[in-house]
């Protein structure tokens, strides 16, 4: 008798999904000190060029989305082992709830993987900041963008790293939660001392 | 099982709390436009912890960029 397939299923009741982070992990071993990233080929030298911002979709009362991809596909992020210090966040509101991960940038940016990671998402906003500028007209047509010089169109843009006083980087990384989201746990022996390269496989 | 022994990989049965490390595999999903600016959203789409560790001691560091 065939079984029934579970529709509606939670994330950790799909195990094979699982094998996609590991395989990334895998992937990301070879390549470490590099700026790279992660895409459905593994882990690849990143080229600012590849990436591509969409037109503006339909406007509503708090903006329209862009749509971002790299050389035509999604552009996924694999983080190194990152500490977070108030884990998964949840907020409600009228239309219901958001949730959030924020992990921090900030501790363990010693650790070389740390910092490349920091690193690559620096190129990425970099690269996207100089994409949004090049077509301002385009993207950003609510701002009277002829008039405003690049450092404060800086502030309109708020990519995935920031710089705090012109020294730290502001320590969040944030991350929307959606249905699609796994989490998978990890024990650690206790007898074992804790080495955050145990977590960067 | 030992306690030396490496542990296997569980499913989460619920989700994870504060003060814990994280492997993230994230999505830059889409740049959000307003009059008041544009936020780069990214979404998770998996992610592996483990909890923080007695011995763990944070170290302020600088940013190299």
């Amino acid at each position: 008798m065939q079984e029934t397939k579970k529709l509606n299923s939670l994330p950790w009741e799909q195990p094979q999904r699982f094998q996609y982070l590991r395989y990334a992990e895998k992937s990301a071993d070879s390549i470490k000190g590099k700026t790279c990233i992660f895409t459905d080929d593994g882990m690849q030298e990143f080229d600012a060029n590849k990436l591509q911002l969409g037109d503006p979709g339909k406007p509503n009362a708090f903006g329209s989305k862009i749509a971002v991809t790299y050389d035509g596909k999604a552009l996924k992020l694999l983080s190194p082992a990152m500490f977070s210090k108030w884990g998964v966040s949840t907020f409600k509101n009228a239309k219901g709830s958001n949730s959030t991960l924020d992990l921090d940038f900030g501790t363990g940016l010693n650790l070389p993987q740390n910092r490349d990671f920091f690193n690559v998402c620096r190129a990425i906003d970099v690269a996207l900041f100089e994409l949004a500028r090049k077509e301002r007209r385009r993207l950003f047509p609510a701002l009277n963008t002829d008039h405003t010089p690049d450092s404060d169109f800086w502030k309109f843009f708020k990519g995935i790293t920031r710089i705090r006083d012109g020294k730290t980087p502001d320590p969040k990384f944030g991350l929307k939660i959606t249905e699609d989201s796994a989490f998978f746990a990890e024990k650690v022996s206790k007898k074992r001392k804790f080495n955050p390269d145990d977590l960067f496989i | 099982m030992s306690d030396e022994e490496e542990m296997p990989m569980v499913l989460a049965p619920e989700f994870p709390t504060k003060d814990t490390w994280y492997v993230a595999l994230a999505e830059v999903t889409q740049l959000w436009v307003s009059k008041d600016g544009a936020i780069l959203s990214l979404a998770l789409e998996q992610a592996r912890f483990s909890s923080r560790p007695e011995n763990y001691v944070p170290v302020p560091v600088k940013a190299r960029v």
